[in-house]
C-alpha cells in the first residue's frame, strides 16, 4: 500500500482543479480511480526527482483539462452509435476552429508581445486568485456540514455547568444543541509532549453538524458519561491523522491511542472533507466531554462555574429565525442562572453574572480565529494586487495599441479585400480573449503553488493554519471575472483604435508620417495611471517594512541567544497542589545540572509568549491614574531567572531561596513600573498592594529591575512586577522552565534535559521552544505583510518601468525621421537625449503626483496594522518617489541613448 | 468484418481477461504490454474505460470488501467485450493469414 501525502498539498489541489474539466458524471464514476493512478504515477516520478514530479503533475493537469473537455464535446453526444466513440473522433465544432485559429495565428507571429503580455496577466491573475481563495476559505466558505445556514452560535465562551443546563433542554430550544473546546492533546506516553489539535466535544456534536463517519461510527450523547461511557474512553480521527500516523491501515477501529496519557479507544475516522467547526484549525482527535476529568485529573473544570472554556453550537428548528431561537432560550436563562451561579470565590463588584441577554449569531461559515487576525492584512494585499493586475492590464493594453499600429497595413488590406469590419473586430476580441484566457490558465497554476506557500507561511507551531483551499466555484468564478474584465480592459483600445482604419490606407504607402502618432494621447495617459498605482503600492510596500523593522528593534531587555524554553505539565503527577512548589524546584534544579545547561530558570510566564496575567495595583494609590493604568503585568519567577535572561538589577537586590511562603512577602518592580508608580522617590522598602498570585495584601519591594518586553513587541514594555515563584500561593498544573545553553543545539539539549526531568517525574510532559522563535513568530504577520507588500511593489515597479520603456522606445521609433532631421540641422546626442527623457520626466511627474493623492488615501485606511510609522511617513513617500523616478528614468534613458545614435541619412532615407 | 479496436482499448480488455482489477492495476499492465507504443496516460486511459463501460464490454462492479477504498471501483470484461475480444482476434488472423502471401519488399520501388 503506498501512502498518500498527509496534507491537502499543493498537488492535489491541482489533481482537483483538473479533473473538474471532466463532467461531473464522469468525476463521480472514476474521480476516486484516477487519483489513485494520479498519485501511484506520482510516487514513480518521485524516485527520478522533484523536477519528474513537477513534469509530471504539470503534464497530466494538461493532459487531463484536455480529455476533460473532450470528453464534455464528444462523450455525451456520441453514446447513442455503438462503436462511435471507440474509433471516431467528432469532429470539433466549428465555432472553436474559426476565429480562434486565426486570432492563435496572430498570435503566435508576435512571440515576444504574447509572452510577455500572458506573463504578466499570469502573474496579475495568480496573485489575485491566491489571495482571494484564502479569504474564500476563511472568510465565505461555508462549513462542510449539514445545512451550515441553520447553524448558530452562542456568542462567547461558556462553563461546563451551564452548557449542562442548555444540553437539558437543547430539544426545547432548537433542533439540537453541541459543545465543544479546541484543545492541543498531548499523544506521548512519557517526556517530551506530542501535540496534536483535537477537541472535547459533546455527545452531539458530530449529530447537531450532521457530519458521519467515513468508518466506523461518532460518538453519541452514551459514549459522553463523566469518565467515559460503555465502551469507555472512544476517540474520533481525522482522514489526516489516520493516514499520517496509521497510513490508513484499514483496522484502525479499536485501536488504542493514548491522549493526554489516558488510553482511549478509536471508534471512527472522519471523512477526509470534514475539519471541525473552526475555520483554519483541523481537529485530528476529538474525544467526549466526559472524558476531561480522566484526562485532566484533578486540574478538571467540567463542576467549575467559573471556567468559561466550552463554545456552544445549535441548530435551529426547520422555520425557527435566530430571534426565535434568542427569545426562547433568553426565557430560561434566570433558571440556567439560578443553577450555576457561583458559590465560591470572590464576586467582583459590578459583575453580573448572565446578567445580559445571550446572542445568537449565524454559524454557516464557523467560527475562525485566524479569520479574525488575518482577514484585514490579506484584504489590504487582495486590493494591492489587484492594482498590479490593473497595472499589469495597463502594460498590455499599451502593448496592444503599438501591436495595432503595427497592422495597421494588414488589417486596412483585409477590409480592401472585402472582410467586414465586424469580423475583424471579432479576430481582435478572439486575441485579447485568448490572451486572458492563457493568463488565466497561468494564474491558476500559480494561484494553487502559491496559496499553499501562503498559508504555509501563515501557519505558525501554535497555529497550523489547516485550511480548504480546494478550488470551488466562486474561486473560478473570481478568476474568469478577472481574466474577462482583464480582457476588456485591454482588449477594447485597439478594437477602438481599428474602426478608424479604411481600406483605402493600404493603398498608400505607410509609414511616411513624420509625427503622427494616434494613439499617444491613450498611451500616455496609460502610463500615467501605471506610475501612479505602483507609487501607491510602493508606498504601502515601504511602510509594512518600516513597521517590520520598528517592531523588529523593539529592544526585548532580555538577551534571547541560547535560551530555550520548555512548557512542563505535571497535570499526570500524583503530587499535591501544595507540593508543586517543591516539586518546581526540583524540576528546575535537576534541569540546571542536565549536561549542555548553563542555568535554567522557573517562571509563571514566559516572556513574548503572547499570554500574560495582569492584576490591579491598589496600593500606592494616585487620583491621576485611571483603571487601566493601574494594571500592571505579573509574573511569578524563580530567583536565577534575571540572571537566565541577562537582565539587570538597577537597585535592591535579587530574590533569593528565603523567599519563601512564610518569609515577609517581597516584590521586584521593573523601571516603568517604578515611572508611573514612584514618580518623586525612592521605591525600595515601600509596599505595593495587588493580587500577586498569592491572597492579596501588601508585599515589599525589595528591588527595580530594567524593562523588558512581556506579551510581543507590539505592546512593548509595561510596568511589570515580579514576585518570587515559591511565595506564590497559586500553582498551575504547569510552568515554564528557561534554560540557557552552553552552545549547544536545541535537540542535543532537549534530549538530556528530558532525560534529566524524567528521573525526577517521569509523568511530566514537556513542549521546547526555542526563544528567539518565539520572538520571530510573534511578528510573523508583519513579516508575512512587508514580505507580500515589498514583491508586489517590486512587481508594479517592475510593470510600470516595463510599460514606461515601451511607449518611449516606440514613441522612439515612430519619431526616427524627425530625429533624423533635427541631427541633420545639428541637434547633437545630448539634445536628442534630452528630447526624449523630458517626456518621460513629464509622465513620471504627473503619475507620482496623482500617486502621492492615491497613496495618501490608501494609507490612511491602514493605521491600525502599522507600527512605529505613520500613515504620512514622509520617508516612505520620498523613497517611493524616489524609487519610481530611478526606475522610470532607467526605462527612458536606454531607448533615448538609442535614439541619440540615429544616424541623420539612414533615418531620412528611410522615411 | 468486426469492430475495429483503438490499441488503448484492447490492451484495458486485453489486461481484463485474467480477471478483476482496478484502474491502476488495467492500466499498469497495459502499460506493461504495450512498452513499444505510446504509453498510455491516465486522462485519456479513464476515458477509454468510460467509452468501453458505455459499450457494455466492461462493467464496473461493487469494490470487494477489505480493499482500501481509495482504490477507486473495480472493473469486469462482459461476456460482450470477451467476445470483442475473440471476434479482433479473428480479424486479426485472417489479416496476417493475408500477409503471409506479402513477399519480402525490394528496395527499388523507392525513389
Amino acid at each position: 500500500m503506498s501512502r498518500q501525502p498527509v496534507r491537502t498539498t499543493a498537488v492535489d489541489r491541482w489533481f482537483a482543479l483538473c479533473l473538474r474539466a471532466y463532467p461531473k458524471q464522469f468525476r463521480q464514476q472514476f474521480g476516486a480511480g484516477m487519483r489513485d493512478a494520479f498519485h501511484q504515477d506520482l510516487a514513480h516520478a518521485r524516485a527520478s526527482g522533484a523536477s519528474a514530479m513537477l513534469w509530471f503533475s504539470v503534464r497530466t493537469g494538461l493532459q487531463m483539462t484536455r480529455c476533460g473537455l473532450a470528453e464534455r464535446l464528444t462523450g455525451s453526444a456520441s453514446r447513442q452509435t455503438a462503436g462511435a466513440a471507440l474509433h471516431e473522433r467528432q469532429p470539433m465544432r466549428a465555432w472553436l476552429t474559426f476565429d480562434w485559429r486565426d486570432a492563435f495565428r496572430s498570435l503566435r507571429s508576435t512571440p515576444v508581445v504574447t509572452v510577455i503580455a500572458v506573463a504578466s496577466l499570469g502573474l496579475g491573475i495568480g496573485a489575485n486568485t491566491a489571495l482571494f481563495s484564502i479569504l474564500n476559505a476563511l472568510t465565505l466558505k461555508t462549513l462542510p456540514v449539514r445545512d451550515p445556514a441553520a447553524l448558530v452560535m452562542l456568542d462567547g465562551e461558556f462553563t461546563n455547568p451551564i452548557w449542562e443546563q442548555i444540553r437539558g433542554r437543547q430539544q426545547d430550544l432548537f433542533d439540537g444543541a453541541c459543545a465543544w473546546s479546541a484543545q492541543r492533546f498531548n499523544l506521548s506516553d512519557h517526556g517530551e509532549t506530542d501535540p496534536v489539535d483535537g477537541a472535547y466535544a459533546s455527545g452531539g456534536f458530530f449529530d447537531v453538524l450532521g457530519a458521519h463517519a467515513l468508518i466506523g461510527r461518532t460518538f453519541s450523547a452514551v459514549d459522553d458519561a463523566r469518565g467515559g461511557g460503555p465502551d469507555g474512553p472512544v476517540a474520533v480521527i481525522s482522514y489526516a491523522f489516520w493516514q499520517g500516523r496509521f497510513g490508513g491501515v484499514s483496522d484502525v477501529l479499536g485501536r488504542r491511542l493514548l491522549v493526554e496519557r489516558v488510553p482511549a479507544t478509536i471508534i471512527g475516522v472522519m471523512p477526509r472533507e470534514f475539519f471541525g467547526p473552526e475555520i483554519g484549525r483541523r481537529l485530528d482527535v476529538i474525544v467526549p466531554i466526559g472524558t476531561e476529568p480522566l484526562m485532566r485529573g484533578s486540574a478538571s473544570v467540567l463542576d467549575a462555574r467559573l471556567n468559561w472554556w466550552l463554545t456552544i453550537l445549535a441548530r435551529l428548528k426547520p422555520g425557527q429565525t435566530i430571534a426565535q431561537a434568542a427569545a426562547a432560550l433568553d426565557a430560561v436563562r434566570p433558571s440556567i442562572r439560578a443553577a450555576t451561579t457561583p458559590t465560591v470565590g470572590p464576586a467582583p463588584n459590578g459583575w453580573q453574572y448572565l446578567g445580559e441577554a445571550f446572542v445568537l449569531l449565524p454559524a454557516a461559515t464557523g467560527d475562525s480565529s485566524l479569520r479574525t487576525k488575518y482577514q484585514q492584512p490579506l484584504t489590504i494585499i487582495l486590493a494591492v494586487v489587484g492594482a498590479v493586475l490593473l497595472i499589469a492590464c495597463a502594460n498590455i493594453a499599451n502593448l496592444l495599441l503599438a501591436r495595432a499600429a503595427a497592422r495597421r497595413r494588414e488589417l486596412s488590406l483585409r477590409l480592401a479585400l472585402g472582410a467586414s469590419r465586424a469580423r475583424l473586430a471579432r479576430q481582435l476580441i478572439a486575441e485579447s480573449l485568448l490572451l486572458s484566457g492563457g493568463g488565466a490558465v497561468l494564474g491558476l497554476m500559480l494561484a494553487v503553488w502559491g496559496s499553499g506557500l501562503l498559508v504555509h507561511a501563515i501557519a505558525t507551531r501554535a497555529d497550523p493554519a489547516a485550511i480548504d483551499l480546494s478550488i470551488d466555484w466562486r474561486v473560478l468564478t473570481f478568476t474568469a471575472g478577472a481574466a474577462i474584465s482583464a480582457a476588456m480592459l485591454f482588449g477594447l483600445a485597439p478594437v477602438a483604435g481599428m474602426t478608424r482604419i479604411g481600406p483605402q490606407e493600404a493603398l498608400k504607402e505607410l509609414g511616411r508620417g513624420v509625427t503622427g502618432d494616434r494613439h499617444a494621447g491613450a498611451r500616455n495617459v496609460l502610463v500615467v495611471v501605471q506610475v501612479a498605482l505602483s507609487l501607491a503600492l510602493v508606498v504601502v510596500a515601504g511602510l509594512f517594512a518600516r513597521t517590520f523593522t520598528a517592531l523588529t528593534s523593539v529592544p526585548l531587555g532580555f538577551d534571547s541567544r541560547s535560551l530555550v524554553t520548555a512548557s512542563i505539565d505535571v497535570k499526570q503527577s500524583p503530587v499535591s497542589e501544595a507540593g508543586r512548589t517543591d516539586l518546581y524546584e526540583q524540576l528546575r534544579a535537576a534541569a540546571a545540572s542536565a549536561p549542555g545547561v548553563a542555568r535554567a530558570s522557573a517562571s509563571m510566564i514566559t516572556p513574548v509568549s503572547g499570554s500574560g496575567w495582569n492584576t490591579l495595583v491598589e496600593k500606592p494609590t494616585f487620583d491621576g491614574l485611571t483603571r487601566q493604568q493601574r494594571l500592571s503585568w505579573v509574573n511569578a519567577i524563580s530567583p536565577e531567572f534575571f540572571d537566565t535572561y541577562g537582565m539587570h538589577i538597577r537597585a535592591g537586590r535579587a530574590f533569593n531561596g528565603q523567599d519563601r511562603v512564610g518569609a515577609p512577602r517581597v516584590v521586584i518592580a521593573n523601571e516603568s513600573f517604578v515611572a508611573r508608580f514612584f514618580p518623586n522617590g525612592s521605591p525600595l522598602g515601600q509596599t505595593v498592594r495587588a493580587d500577586l498570585f498569592a491572597a492579596p495584601g501588601d508585599f515589599q519591594i525589595v528591588g527595580i529591575v530594567n524593562d523588558a518586553v512581556y506579551r510581543s513587541q507590539r505592546s512593548g514594555v509595561s510596568p511589570t512586577l515580579y514576585v518570587p515563584f515559591a511565595q506564590s500561593e497559586h500553582r498551575p498544573p504547569s510552568f515554564a522552565l528557561t534554560i540557557q545553553t552552553a552552545g549547544v543545539p536545541l535537540a542535543a539539549v532537549s534530549r538530556t534535559v528530558t532525560d534529566a526531568l524524567g528521573r525526577v517525574e517521569p509523568r511530566a510532559a514537556l513542549t521546547f521552544t526555542v526563544l528567539d522563535d518565539q520572538v520571530k513568530a510573534s511578528v510573523s504577520r508583519e513579516r508575512l505583510i512587508a514580505g507580500l507588500a515589498a514583491f508586489f511593489g517590486g512587481l508594479a515597479l517592475l510593470l510600470a518601468a516595463l510599460g514606461l520603456y515601451g511607449v518611449t522606445a516606440y514613441s522612439v521609433g515612430r519619431r526616427r525621421a524627425e530625429i533624423g532631421i533635427r541631427m541633420a540641422l545639428g541637434a547633437g546626442a545630448g539634445g536628442v537625449v534630452r528630447l526624449v527623457l523630458r517626456r518621460v520626466a513629464w509622465l513620471i511627474v504627473i503619475g507620482v503626483v496623482l500617486g502621492g493623492f492615491l497613496s495618501l488615501w490608501a494609507s490612511s485606511s491602514m493605521t491600525t496594522l502599522l507600527f512605529g510609522v505613520t500613515p504620512r511617513d514622509p520617508l516612505s513617500f520620498v523613497f517611493a518617489a524616489a524609487a519610481l523616478a530611478v526606475a522610470g528614468g532607467a526605462a527612458g534613458w536606454l531607448p533615448a541613448r538609442r535614439a541619440s545614435r540615429i544616424d541623420p541619412l539612414e533615418a531620412l532615407r528611410e522615411s | 468484418m468486426g469492430v475495429l479496436l483503438k490499441p488503448a482499448a484492447l490492451q484495458i480488455l486485453l489486461a481484463l481477461v485474467d480477471g478483476d482489477a482496478h484502474g491502476y492495476a488495467i492500466l499498469k499492465t497495459a502499460r506493461a504490454r504495450a512498452a513499444d507504443q505510446a504509453p498510455l496516460r491516465i486522462a485519456s486511459f479513464y476515458r477509454h474505460l468510460a467509452a468501453l463501460i458505455r459499450e457494455g464490454l466492461v462493467a464496473e462492479l461493487a469494490r470487494p470488501a477489505g480493499v482500501d477504498p481509495r482504490r477507486g471501483a473495480y472493473y469486469r470484461l462482459t461476456p460482450a467485450g470477451r467476445a470483442v475480444l475473440v471476434a479482433e482476434r479473428e480479424r486479426m488472423a485472417a489479416l496476417v493469414a493475408q500477409m503471409r502471401s506479402l513477399r519480402p519488399s525490394s528496395r527499388k520501388g523507392t525513389s
